[in-house]
Order: C-alpha cells, then structure tokens, then sequence
C-alpha cells in the first residue's frame, strides 16, 4: 500500500498540537507557550495506518532562522505528500503568512481554520468557500478543543486529490514580476535543475538573497547576475529586497482578507476579557507580584498535599517489605528485594505524589498562556544576567526535569542564548533531587523544612543566573537575538489535554525509573553484598572500596565518608538514586533512614552533603541531552567539570565558614 | 530609547549640516565645528555608533544612519522653529535667535513645541526652506515605536535597523501602514506589549527604536 507523508504545520498557538493528538490519538504535549513542540512527532492517522502525520515545530514563517523553522523548512523541501497547515482563524492576517510561503513553495496544502469559535465572535462571517477558490486548497473549519471539525479534516486528507497542478503565483506585481519572469526564463534557459523548487520558487528566493538557494545556482554561473538584480532592485525600491517582500505578501493577504472577512458593522470598542486579565496580570507591580504568588503556589501546594499522599505510599510500602521478610527464606533473595528493589524504587515511588502535582501545575501554567507573560515580565530582569525572557522556561522547566529543559532551550533563537541556557540549566533543583532534599531536610531541618527546602531552591537559581553571567562573558559575547514574543489570549485548556500532557511528563519519568534507575540500583546492590560474604554495604564491599577511595577528597567539605562517597557518584545515574544508594548502604529506607543519618550525621555535613548533591554533576540522561543538543563532546565534558568544582567550592565554604562559627 | 544627551544631538546635528554642506562629515571636520577634541569626538561617535545612528568606513567619512537621519532632522526641525520664533517674533537678531536656539533645542518639551507652532501658523506657512505643517508632523507626530505613551496608538511608517532584526519584525506583522497600540510596560520598563491586529506581542525598546511611527490623533 502506498503510504503518504502528511506533514502538520502552523503559528505557535495555533492549536497545532490538539489536532495532532486528535488525528493520531496520540497522547502528544499540548501546550500554550510559542514552541512547545519542539520534537518532530510522528503518528499514524486514526484509521488509516498508511498515512503517516509528522508534527512539525510550531513557527511563523519559512526564514530558517531558528532552528525550528530550519527543521521545518528542510522537511517541506523533502516534498510530503500533503501539508496540513493549521491556522487560528481569530489572527488570520499573521496566519496567513506561512500558508503563502508553504503555497510558495509548491506544497500541497490542505488549510485547518482552527479555534473558528472564537473568530466566530469577532466576525460576522468568514467565506471559507471564497477562501478556498482563492487560493485553490481545501479548506476545513475546526475547533480543536472540541474535536469539531476533525472527520472532515481526516477527510480532506484521505481524499486530497494533486488536482491538476495549478502552480500558485503571488502577483508581485510591477517592476518586481518582471525581473521574477525574467530570472524565470533564464533559468529554463540554462537548464536550471534543482530537485524540490520550482523556477518560480527558485527566483523569488534568489532574490531575497536566500543564500541556501544562492549556492544551489552557483553552478549554473548565474551569481553574478543575480546579485546584480538584487541590487537593481533594491535601488529601485529603496529598502532591502527580502523587506518588500514581506510587504507584497502581507499587501495580498490584506487583498484577500478583505474578500474573505465580513467585518461586524458595529466595531465593538470593549476590551476582550484576555486584555482585561492582562491589565492586571502584567502590570508592572502587580505582575511580579502575582508572579512570584504562582510561583510559591506551586511549591507549597505540590509538597503540602504531595505529603499526605506520600505518607500513604510509605505505609504500604514498609507493610510489602516486613511480607517480603517474612515469607522470603532465601537470605540473598530477601536482601534482593528488600535492599535492591524496594528500597531504591520504593522511595521513588513514594515521591511520585509531588512530581505529578508539580507536573500538573506547570502544565496548566503553560496551556493557559500564563508561561509567556512569565517571559515578558522576567525578561529585563533576565537581561541582567544576560540571558533574555524565554529563558526563563526551560529554567521554570527544570524545576521539573532538566532533560526537556535542556530540549525547551531550541526555542531561543541565538545560539548564544541557547548554549548558556542550556549550561546553566542543571542548577535548577530538578524533581529527581527533592527525594534529596527531603531525606536530608526530614534529618536535620525536621522544624524548618519549608523554609530550608525554599533555601535549597534559591540558591539552584541564584548560582544559575551568576554562572549564566560568566558564561555570557567568557564564552558568548555577541548580542542577544531580537525578542519578538507573542501573547496569546488567555485559554482554558480542556482537563483532558492537562491530564494528557502532566501524563506524558510523569510516564517519561517513570519509564527513565523503572527501567535505567532500577538497574542501577541492583547494579549497586550488587556492588554492595560483593565479594560474597561481606557485611551488606560494608567498606569490604565493591562499593565501599571505591567510596573509600574518593572519600579523602571529600574530608575538606565535611563528608570524607565511603557512604557519602558511594552515594554521590551512584548519584550521577539518576540524582534520586543518591537516596535509594544511601538507603542500600545504611540497610533501611523511609523514617529508618532518617534516624539512620540524624544521628550517625552532624547537620551541617547533612547540610553541605545536600548543597552538594544540589549542584554537583547532573544525571546521565541530562548529560546525553546536552551532547545531543550541543552536539559537542566538548560541552557536556565541560558541564561535568564546572558544576562538579562548583558544588565542591560551595560546600567548602558552607563547610568551613560553619565549623567556624560552631554550627 | 536610551534618551539621547546633548552632545549626541549636537554631533548629529553636526553630521547633517556637514553632509548638507561639504557632501561627507569627517571626524576632523565635526571636532572643529564642536570645539571638541578628536578622541573625545571619536568616543561620542561610538557611542552613536551603538545606538545605531551613525556608520563609520574605516577612515571613511561619518554617515548618518537612517535612524540617525530621523533624529537629526528632529533636531533640525526643532532649532529651526525656535530660531525663527526668537527672530521674528522676539525680534531678536540673528546671532542671539541662533546661539540660543542651540540651547533650547536640548530641553524643550512637547508641549512648548506645540504652542510655538501654534503661534507662528497665524501668519507663517515657512521656516527656512520647510513647511510649518512638515515640521509639525515631524516634531509632534513622527515617533519611534518605543516613545508612544501607554494607550497611544500610531500608524507604522517604516521599520529600519539592521537585515535579521528587520525582517524578523516584519515577518510577525509590523508593516507599513499597519496601526499598532502600546498596551503595557513590563517590569524595569522593559520591554514593551502592544495590540497589532488581531493579536498582542512583546518587543524590547531596542527592537521598538526602530519602527518609525505616526501618531493617530483620538478622535
């Protein structure tokens, strides 16, 4: 059977997302912010297994600056078989400005008018027929968050028809058609054969000087020509080529909408109610305000009823392990499962209860638009430290976790920005390190665990900002992209696409613990009863041989210990195993463990030993992501190496300054 | 936009004149005409140079940036309506109009402008070689995107700046003749959200320097 190759495309907020997941039945993320999607998704069509959906990144035009939009372009130079392109029909004039450079293009494009609801408010009508006559595509009205819509989209694609090809020519009109046709005929003259564009295509990107295009026709000796054009016409014109494109597109898109829009006769003159929200939201008092309440709402309410659900977990977890004592009589098997497995995953699981309220939260944040104005009013703040707003996200998303932060940072359009995002990202106290935190807290801090884990937190953020400064100033010196931010109007997300969405977070996490963390921690269980015969976890064990090696350099920041030792570097699997080693280790989990460290620890080695696990190397899966991302050796090596003198350098001195002043 | 001080008014007053009179402005040229020395001439062209109102070739002449056109012709507008008023409404001559002119220039508010321009159309439709109304629209009207008042709404005239920044602003919808409105201030002051259309956005001031705008008088 023949398969196609259906690529999705549209505008940041468009609702791109919602119609992926309601096409594929795919649980994909959904979210408010310009650039959730960032992965190419891929997903069979419900129904028809042979078309397959790639969802491409979330962009407002074709200029390959990002590298969304260059992930996007060369896909569509790959020629799908069709190009959905989703379009919020209440912003069509923007919207439709990727449509003409997909149409440019020669693509096959089939137009979602999406979230027609609200456009439905703000016109009298929209002519989707006129539309569609237009512009010679099939045109389909849709509300995503109500699935309404969507059978006919599924239509549309099964039976797209390549209708005889009708190339479509944007009349440029004038002195700038003329030099086109001309470029045109030249290149039919000279045989020009470049698979993917057509003549057309190919003259109206040499003229915009799109040097991709302008090293494609280098062969045909056609460089010196075409730069001589361009700078005819920008004589002509007096402004930048590429620019009086843009204008000509937007001069049709005008032309167009004028036949396609019935306009309200009555202009309503109220402020919409996003406008409204705004107004207080964003108000430059008020809006720090409101946005360091939601911050600490999101703490308070993920650890205050995480806890209640936490202790449950415990219990019934302490109830598996004394069955497992008692009805297991192979001693090593017992240890097994009591000491491998149900200590290491068993705390884990015990903290899932605030991963998943926190994941819930931030997910809300996102899908009701609230994570861009988070942008807008941090960015001058931000700036101090040379990094800009939207930077601000992937940091919010590594409280999370630091793997999609460090995957978040492809929205910033600077390498610049990107690459000191991405370093700095580590420092931000993940979820992984808060069974950490909280293991050491409930040891030594038991009365001031609130204010002690907000410390901890702070601190993550503070050595960020700094090291983003230093970075900034040794490694990225040019200027910051421009900050060309959308606010999209306020939106109630459906519960269903939040419960997707926080769902899709708390599986990656659960797939990384049940599969990566739990061999690590029967690797060190093992580590820890051999040679076979020794004391479980003794300093005869595997484990504490190595421990007791490293241990030394660890006498200087308080805890010069094998167990401390071990449990740091099994830490670097997975920062929650630093929990999981020590409970191996010291034979106990839960309450026992924290009598266990409360009283063979002093509580500021607990305290520098927890600041440590705060900064030092960030897990394996973080690591890959940054080689991934960086696509460098070089810098994943360089983030083993700065956050691990950085950690030992805070504890020295957490260490130090404290035993002199008699903590 | 950073608030340009009074030796960067001058030096692009200076430019202009200079390009007007010789064809080019070199820094040796510029230096004399200011009584400034040459290496603090050179620091303040920097310092223009990164607010991107002027270019410099190396060893080439000083040239006016499009921007910088618009701040130099703001200034010229303003002495000029200042001049005339002292002169022939005042009655001063030309020396005291001119030397007094320079210094006014640097200060004068919105409001004064208005009502001198209010003065002089009774019985002037010229000042020097200019239209009143020309020099109204530029001095009260013509605005940087940034300068607009919380509320205010304007038309977009031209967008300058460099190629990357240009184009990524255009590409999101700020064309010319589009009407935009300045809707909020972040925190700090910085950046800025405005309504465009159908949708509200967010640039820094430095992006907002450099569309040029008109105001739209409310109705």
């Amino acid at each position: 059977m023949l398969r196609h190759e259906i690529a999705l495309i549209g505008n940041p907020n468009s609702g791109k997302t919602t119609i992926f997941n309601i096409l594929t039945g795919s649980n994909a993320k959904v979210g408010n912010w310009p650039g959730v999607t960032v992965e190419k998704k891929e997903g069979a069509l419900i129904g028809n297994p042979n078309y397959q959906i790639v969802d491409l990144p979330g962009i407002y035009s074709l200029s390959a600056y990002s590298d969304d939009e260059k992930v996007a372009k060369n896909s569509l130079l790959k020629k799908p078989s069709i190009v959905v392109d989703i379009l919020d029909s209440s912003n069509l004039k923007r919207n439709l400005y990727l449509t003409l450079q997909l149409l440019e293009m020669n693509q096959n494009v089939i137009l979602g008018l999406n979230i027609m609801d609200v456009a439905l408010k703000k016109y009298k009508e929209i002519k989707l027929d006129v539309l569609s006559d237009l512009l010679n595509v099939p045109v389909v009205p849709l509300v995503g968050q109500k699935g309404d819509g969507t059978e006919a989209l599924i239509n549309a694609i099964v039976n797209y028809k390549e209708h005889e090809i009708v190339e479509f020519r944007l009349p440029y009109g004038g002195e700038l058609e003329e030099h086109l046709k001309n470029l045109e005929d030249l290149f039919l003259e000279k045989k020009v054969v470049i698979a993917g564009y057509t003549y057309r295509m190919l003259a109206i990107q040499a003229l915009e000087g799109d040097e991709v295009v302008r090293s494609l026709l280098k062969p045909y000796g056609l460089d010196d020509y075409i730069q001589k054009e361009i700078d005819h016409l920008n004589s002509i014109f007096k402004d930048d080529l590429e620019m009086v494109f843009i204008e000509k597109r937007y001069g049709f898109i005008e032309g167009l909408l004028k036949k396609v829009l019935v306009r309200k006769k009555t202009i309503e003159n109220s402020i919409g109610t996003s406008d409204k929200v705004d107004k207080i939201v964003l108000n430059p008092i008020l809006g720090i305000f409101i946005f360091f309440g939601v911050m600490f709402a999101l703490f308070q309410i993920t650890f205050f009823f995480g806890d209640y659900i936490k202790s449950f977990l415990e219990i019934l977890l302490s109830g598996i392990s004394s069955i497992i004592s008692t009805s297991v009589s192979n001693d090593i098997l017992a240890s097994f499962l009591n000491d491998g497995v149900l200590s290491g995953v068993g705390t884990i699981v015990t903290f899932l209860p605030n991963l998943i309220l926190m994941f819930l939260l931030l997910t809300f944040l996102e899908d009701i638009g609230y994570m861009a104005r988070a942008a807008y009013l941090m960015d001058r703040f931000m700036r101090f430290f040379g990094l800009q707003g939207k930077a601000f996200i992937p940091l919010i998303t590594g409280f999370g976790c630091t793997v999609p932060a460090v995957m978040s940072t492809r929205t910033l359009e600077s390498k610049s920005d990107r690459f000191t995002t991405i370093l700095i990202t580590p420092l931000i106290s993940c979820s992984a390190r808060l069974p950490v935190y909280v293991l050491f807290i409930s040891a030594f801090f038991p009365d001031n665990r609130g204010a002690v884990l907000f410390f901890v937190y702070i601190m993550g953020i503070v050595l960020a900002v700094l090291m983003a400064k230093v970075f900034r100033v040794f490694f990225f010196k040019d200027g910051a992209a421009p900050f060309v931010l959308e606010l999209p109007p306020y939106r109630i997300p459906t519960a269903k696409a939040t419960f997707i969405h926080t769902w899709e977070r708390v599986k990656e996490f659960l797939t990384r613990a049940s599969t990566l963390i739990l061999a690590m921690v029967i690797i060190v269980w093992a580590l820890s009863i051999l040679p076979l015969g020794v004391e479980y976890g003794s300093e005869n064990s595997i484990i504490g041989i190595i421990g007791s090696f490293i241990a030394p350099i660890l006498i200087p920041v308080g805890f010069g210990t094998y167990e401390a030792a071990t449990a740091l570097i099994s830490g670097i699997v997975a920062k929650e195993v630093v929990v999981s080693t020590l409970g191996t280790i010291y034979g106990a989990d839960g309450g026992g463990l924290v009598n266990i460290l409360a009283s063979e620890w002093t509580r500021l080695q607990g305290f520098s030993f927890m600041l440590m696990s705060a900064i030092y190397v960030p897990c394996l899966a973080t690591l890959a992501t940054i080689k991934q991302e960086t696509n460098s050796w070089k810098w994943m090596f360089f983030v083993i190496a700065y956050t691990s003198v950085l950690g030992y350098v805070v504890s020295l001195v957490v260490y130090q300054l404290g035993s002199l002043l008699g903590f | 936009m950073e608030k340009l001080n009074i030796n960067n008014q001058d030096i692009l007053e200076t430019i202009y004149e200079l390009e007007k009179k010789k064809g080019k402005a070199r820094l040796t040229d510029i230096a004399l005409k200011l009584e400034f020395s040459k290496s603090r001439t050179n620091q303040e062209i920097k310092k223009l140079i990164s607010m991107g109102l002027v270019q410099e070739d190396k060893y080439g002449p000083i040239v006016l940036t499009k921007l910088g056109l618009f701040e130099a012709e703001r200034i010229m507008f303003t002495h000029l309506l200042i001049k005339t008023f002292l002169k022939n409404h005042l009655g001063l001559d030309e020396d005291t109009s001119e030397k007094d002119a320079c210094a006014i220039e640097h200060i004068i508010s919105e409001e004064t402008i208005k009502a001198i321009v209010r003065h002089l159309e009774k019985d002037l439709a010229n000042i020097g070689d200019f239209n009143l109304t020309e020099a109204e629209e530029y001095l009260v009207k013509k605005k940087r995107l940034s300068e607009l008042k919380v509320g205010q709404k304007a038309r977009i005239l031209k967008i300058e700046g460099l190629r990357s920044i240009k184009k990524r602003i255009m590409e999101f919808g700020i064309i010319k003749g589009e009407i935009i409105e300045l809707i909020g201030i972040a925190p700090f002051g910085d950046p800025l959200s405005f309504k465009l259309n159908d949708f509200n956005l967010s640039l820094r001031i430095k992006e907002a320097d450099n569309v040029i705008v008109e105001l739209i008088e409310e109705v």
